[in-house]
Formats: C-alpha cells, structure tokens, sequence
C-alpha cells in the first residue's frame, strides 16, 4: 500500500454528503462550500472561528491503519487557502494523529508563517520548528507534510519534512515522535487519522487532500511529488457489461453522469439485486493529456432500498478495458452515501503507468458481490 | 447451588432481495500539476 486516501471534494453537492464520503465534523465552524475550491470545484470550507473556539474547526479523516508498519512514515498533502492573516497566536492548520493524540502539527502563526510541532507522549519534542514557509494571503498552496516516527517510542531518530509548493521549509532528525496507545511501553507506533483545521481568526480552505505512506515502488505514490490535482471525470457511455437496470431513460449511462456536485438521487439511476450483475462505463476524456496521471479512484453515490442485507464492489478495466480489477466488498445503507470503491495505482496488472490517453479506454463500475 | 441460564433468542425478519441503486459514478483522477514550476512558485506558460 502506498496511496491510501484521496479526494477532490468534487462530488458532493453539500456537508452532508461530503461526511458520507468518510470525513467527520468535529465544529460547526466547519462547513463544505460547491465552488471555492481550487480549479473552481468543491473544497473544505472552514470560516472564521471566535479566537477561543479557533483550535477547535476541525475536520478529520481515518485515512491510515493503526498498526505497524515499516519505517512508521506517513504523508499528507493538500491544497490550502487562508483569505487573511490575523489574531495573535497560532491556530492549527493540519495534522497527523494516533486517535486523538498528536503525532506531529503545523500550524499558522498571525504573520502567514508555519511552524511546525512533533509529539512524543503527547509531549512537543520539536515544539515551533521555526520554518521558512511564508504563506500569501489570498493564494492556493501545495502543503506536503511527512514524519516518520521513532522505531521504538521514546528513542531520537524520528524526523519529519514540510514541504510548501515543492519547496522544503522546515524539517528536523532526531527527534522522539511517538504515542503509547497500548500502554506497553513500547507504543503503537502508528497513526490513523489526519486532521485539517483553522488558524486563528481566518477562513481557510482545503482541496484536493492525499494521504500515502512510503511503501510501494511508485515514487509519485509514497514520496514528495511536488504540486499535483486530482480531476474528476464523468461517465461518458455504456461499457462492456451493463446488467444493471436502468429506471428510466435510453441508455445506462445516462442515469448515473450527474454532475459533480449535484446527484439527482432517485430521479434517475441503475439498480440490481442479482449477484454477479455489474454496470460498467467508459469515461469522457480528460482536461489534457499532457499532465501526468498517478492514480484512477471510483467514486459512487449508492443505497440500497430497503434493510435486507447486501454487498456490493467496485470494479475496474484497465488495460484498454482487458483486464478486470476488482476490488474490497463494502456495505451499502439505505441512504444515498458518496462511497470509495477502489483505486488503481497503475493501468494493468502488470504494472503499466498511467497514461492519461488510455483513460477514456477504461471502464468503471459496481458489481453486486452478496 | 442451581444454576440459571438465561437465553433470550431474538428474531429478525429482513428482507433479503434489498436492490442497490446506483445515482452516480466518477473517476477521480490524481495528476501532476504541470502548469506549476515545481519548487519556483513560478507559473509557466507554454504557446504551441
């Protein structure tokens, strides 16, 4: 695993969807906007908090497994936008937790400057890194933060690096960053959730979030990349297997391109009770075909109409549509939830990159598993 | 001593034939931001 979370805010015409997309609220300060986010599309929109409640804006998503895993290093990056700098303290901009204890923090100072804080028992072991990175009002920025944790807790050879529109500008080497989760001594040693925030007295913005660790082979999947976006793209005709019905209209496709930010729920769609049953699309082309592709996520808006019990996976060919990936069996609610159905790191099984004309030849969709 | 065992066996009736609907799907896909100079801030231009 390398690419573990993604998102372009782009599908979800409100908060309430955009929390079915996996993210929790934790302050009413907090809020989704359609059309502030970077390339025009949707964003984390977080306005303005009273100074006292200004630590407490926040937003967070479980994007990593808590367990072990080699070399403890996890990333973060994100689009941030702050419309002015104000107050008097730090507010907190972003960060990478153990449950509810931090692992290592950036935050805003009033004059647009970040520093950054890492954690050991909950304990600052690098408290205000002085860092270079002077943000400008008004101007999306590349934030790329990494930390890699101490191998065993309480031992100094942790470090982490805050990148900035692919400049480095604050890091540090050994330092104790861990937790002590189990209580045995030794710690967890892992984290789970990343957090995005408000600096004081500001409203800010976050776009185009990804998480990664540094396993895998792919330097663009586990590693600084500098800026990148994620692009939506909508279906734009029938694939290979449509076996799903269609509740209206002439073709399947048609049913399920809405458009971002505004699903029309049961007005039109396709439905399936029948196990094995998939509904796959090709999609319409891409911005251009210049800029590199890293990865291809499906996203769908799915329920089911009544209690009983089913499962559904998302399914993907690549390869010129030859090859069939499919992927984790989910459950579905009988609510309308904006759900994750797979990632594919490369565009066959053999290991192919990405390659943005190939795009429109893949097919995505959902097959009904149980 | 006797010993009791208590048992309460409840029953839940679902209905087995729920239908998935499917409103909407996308591709969401992650590119490299090639309009922006990476580690310059400077934006790049290109005529062809």
């Amino acid at each position: 695993m390398a690419l573990l979370m993604m998102d372009s805010f782009d599908c979800y015409a409100d908060a309430a969807e955009w929390e079915t997309g996996g993210w929790g609220i934790e302050h009413s300060d907090v809020d989704f906007s359609t059309t502030l986010g970077k390339d025009g599309g949707g964003c984390i929109l977080i306005s303005s908090s009273a100074e006292a409640l200004a630590d407490h804006a926040l937003t967070y998503f479980d994007a990593y497994s808590e367990a072990d895993q080699a070399g403890n290093t996890y990333i973060f990056q994100g689009w941030v936008y702050i419309d002015t700098f104000s107050g008097s303290t730090t507010g907190l901009l972003c960060q990478i937790m153990q449950g509810l204890d931090e692992i290592i923090d950036v935050r805003l100072s009033f004059d647009g400057k970040l520093q950054v804080s890492t954690y050991d028992l909950q304990v600052p072991t690098a408290a205000t890194q002085t860092a270079g990175g002077q943000l400008t009002v008004d101007t999306w920025h590349f934030i790329e933060l990494k930390v890699v944790m101490s191998s065993v807790l309480a031992t100094a050879d942790g470090s982490f690096d805050l990148r900035v529109d692919g400049n480095s500008v604050s890091s540090g080497s050994s330092l104790e960053i861990g937790n002590d989760r189990d209580s045995t001594g030794t710690g967890i040693m892992g984290a789970n959730r990343i957090r995005v925030g408000n600096a004081h007295q500001t409203l800010v913005r976050w776009d185009d979030v990804v998480a990664m660790d540094a396993t895998g082979a792919d330097a663009n999947l586990n590693a600084f990349t500098g800026p990148r976006y994620i692009e939506v793209l909508n279906v734009a005709a029938d694939g290979g297997t449509v076996d799903w019905t269609r509740n209206t209209g002439s073709n399947d496709w048609e049913m399920v391109d809405d458009t971002a930010n505004a699903n029309d729920g049961d007005t039109t769609y396709v439905s399936s009770n029948t196990v094995a049953e998939e509904g796959r699309y090709n999609l319409a082309a891409p911005s251009n075909t210049d800029d590199e592709v890293h990865a291809v996520q499906i996203r769908g808006c799915i329920r089911k109409d009544d209690a009983g019990a089913r499962t559904i996976r998302g399914v993907m060919n690549v390869a010129a549509g030859t090859e069939e990936i499919t992927f984790a069996t989910i459950g579905v609610t009988t609510e309308y939830q904006w759900l994750e159905l797979g990632v594919r790191e490369t565009n066959d099984t053999g290991g192919t990159a990405w390659d943005a004309n190939e795009l429109t030849n893949i097919e995505i969709g959902v097959e009904i598993v149980s | 001593m006797a010993v009791r065992s208590t048992q309460q066996i409840r029953m839940i009736i679902y209905d087995t034939d729920a239908t998935v609907r499917l409103t909407s799907i996308k591709a969401e896909v992650l590119r490299k931001e090639a309009s922006v100079a990476s580690g310059s801030g400077v934006i790049v231009v290109i005529f062809s």
